[in-house]
């Protein structure tokens, strides 16, 4: 057999670990169930926004006001902050519930799938995923079986190619459900709003930069499974590591201007708009080139660090 | 046959082994012995090429990587995957895939090996023997050529025992087999071949012969000490 052919077999029994121990299932529930809690919330924002809409337009009309032609005509906003005085209220909750309801739109869902998720629970749940992959085998002391049928570096290949090939289907088949979901819930918000208010709607949110989210997002997740891959393998064990990713992403703050959470920041606010239920901290600037290159040389060097640390380590009664 | 020359490992300053020079016979079964820490598990991990050493080791002219698919290795401590089932284990930790194993090796598994019901179920359910036992049906459903047995007989039931013993026996017709441990009575009747290490070197014992009444107990006896 060529080594080609070893990591490719290899790699096809990976996937098959993972499948049978239910790993993919679990992180696919997982992500699926998070993505899917963001949509709700889109969908409850817009029922809400459009109950609000429709309780000032009853409210203006019921005190004999033409609400009809308020509509149609412009909203002035006078003051600042607190102070702030709205002239056409109707036509500010119509606008409003137009956005909240387009959120759910094709157009937008796969935008605001990617918003909620990429920048806290992907790369949340990618690490711990290829933290497992990465440690199993030392868990199980069948480390010592592999290293003798095939090298080390098969060994740790097939590995990175079937958490590669694992986040790539829990990332497409989140998105996917995100957005059958998504298109449901729509469906089910404007089954209830009359055809008349509908035509209204016409100021949908035309995403930019889709193919641009969709690749940045993929590749933030692909960084973060290497990272924790890389600390699967160094730390032989799945524990310390997932304590020390929760510690490094949701207590120490951002370390500075080069922290890899700041570099994605800065390439993120460059590519998402934030319109949705996300909003991600203002990064410390950096050139966008600087940041881009950075999270490469991470991704880069969390791999090569796998495959020097596994060579290093023993196999045999690990 | 496997040729090791002038092998020498140590650990920071401690020598394991120093300048072996052996022959392991093609074909044939041959049985490591030695006191505790006299190198017999070293000498596995440089065989199984697990460690850096000094020296060479050829298996028939060729490197270890030349070969690698044809070697196989039963561990003492039966590394298994507990969360899978015996079957699932079968298929993930060699490089075949096996269709219908039971009725498709009749001739390996023999009577008192592992059931199909056992073989559905989860590994973290088996006793310490049933663990040994898909260690053992794992190696030798993919006929290897080379066999490594690390204290393999530990753990196995009388039955179990002797169905190793006569499948050891039948398959180094064609395969070259090297077991390690202390288990001498075991295997008295079926090596070919000794070597006994002690004190960083090794003694290759070729066609021994033992007197009546005699086991390998008396020969180590005799070499060791």
């Amino acid at each position: 057999m060529t080594s080609t052919n070893v990591i490719l077999n290899r790699t096809k029994k990976e996937i098959k670990y993972q499948w049978y121990s239910r790993i993919i299932w679990i992180t696919m529930i997982i992500s699926i169930s998070i993505s899917l809690l963001n949509i709700y919330g889109l969908k409850s924002k817009a029922a809400s926004s459009y109950d609000l809409y429709v309780r000032t337009y009853n409210l203006y009309k019921e005190e004999g006001m033409d609400v009809d032609k308020m509509l149609d005509m412009p909203i002035n906003i006078s003051g600042t902050g607190s102070e702030q005085v709205v002239d056409n209220p109707v036509r500010l909750r119509l606008e409003e519930a137009a956005t909240s309801i387009n959120h759910l739109t094709i157009n937008s869902i796969v935008t605001n799938t990617l918003e909620w998720m990429t920048f806290v629970f992907f790369p949340l749940i990618f690490a711990i995923y290829s933290i497992f992959i990465a440690s199993y085998d030392y868990k199980y002391k069948t480390v010592s079986i592999k290293a003798t049928l095939m090298a080390p570096s098969q060994l740790i290949t097939s590995k990175i190619l079937s958490i590669f090939l694992g986040v790539l289907v829990v990332f497409v088949v989140t998105l996917f459900s995100s957005l059958i979901t998504g298109v449901i819930f729509h469906n089910q918000v404007i089954s209830g709003i009359a055809e008349q208010t509908l035509t209204r709607f016409d100021n949908a949110i035309v995403p930019n930069n889709l193919t641009l989210q969709i690749l940045f997002s993929l590749l933030v997740s692909l960084i973060f499974a290497s990272i924790g891959f890389f600390m699967g393998i160094l730390f032989k064990s799945a524990l310390l590591p997932v304590i020390l990713f929760f510690v490094y992403d949701f207590i120490i703050p951002v370390l500075g201007r080069y922290d890899v959470r700041n570099l994605i920041s800065v390439i993120a606010h460059d590519i998402f708009e934030f319109k949705g239920r996300f909003q991600l901290f203002k990064p410390t600037p950096v050139s966008e080139v600087t940041s881009f290159i950075i999270l490469i040389i991470v991704f880069a060097l969390s791999i090569f660090l796998s495959y020097a640390s596994f060579n290093k380590q023993s196999k045999y009664n690990m | 046959m496997i040729t090791i020359s002038n092998l020498s490992k140590d650990y920071k300053n401690k020598v394991i082994f120093n300048n072996l020079n052996l022959k392991i016979p093609e074909n044939k079964i041959t049985f490591i012995s030695g006191p505790n820490g006299s190198g017999k598990s070293t000498l596995l991990k440089c065989l199984l090429n697990l460690e850096d050493y000094t020296g060479e080791i050829r298996y028939d002219n060729c490197h270890f990587e030349k070969v690698r698919e044809d070697v196989m290795v039963v561990y003492d401590n039966s590394p298994l995957y507990h969360n899978l089932t015996g079957y699932q284990n079968l298929e993930l930790l060699t490089n075949h895939s096996f269709k219908n194993v039971n009725e498709n090796n009749q001739d390996i598994l023999m009577p008192h090996f592992l059931k199909p019901e056992i073989l559905k179920s989860k590994v973290k359910n088996y006793s310490l023997g049933q663990k040994k036992k898909l260690s053992l049906m794992r190696v030798l459903l993919t006929k290897p050529k080379y066999l490594f047995l690390d204290e393999a007989s530990n753990g196995l039931d009388h039955e179990a025992l002797l169905d190793l013993k006569s499948l050891l026996r039948k398959l180094s017709v064609d395969t070259t087999i090297i077991a390690i441990g202390h288990h001498f009575e075991y295997y008295t009747s079926i090596i070919d071949n000794l070597i006994l290490m002690n004190d960083q070197s090794a003694i290759q014992i070729k066609d021994f012969e033992l007197q009546e009444g005699e086991g390998l107990n008396d020969i180590y006896e005799r070499y060791i000490k």
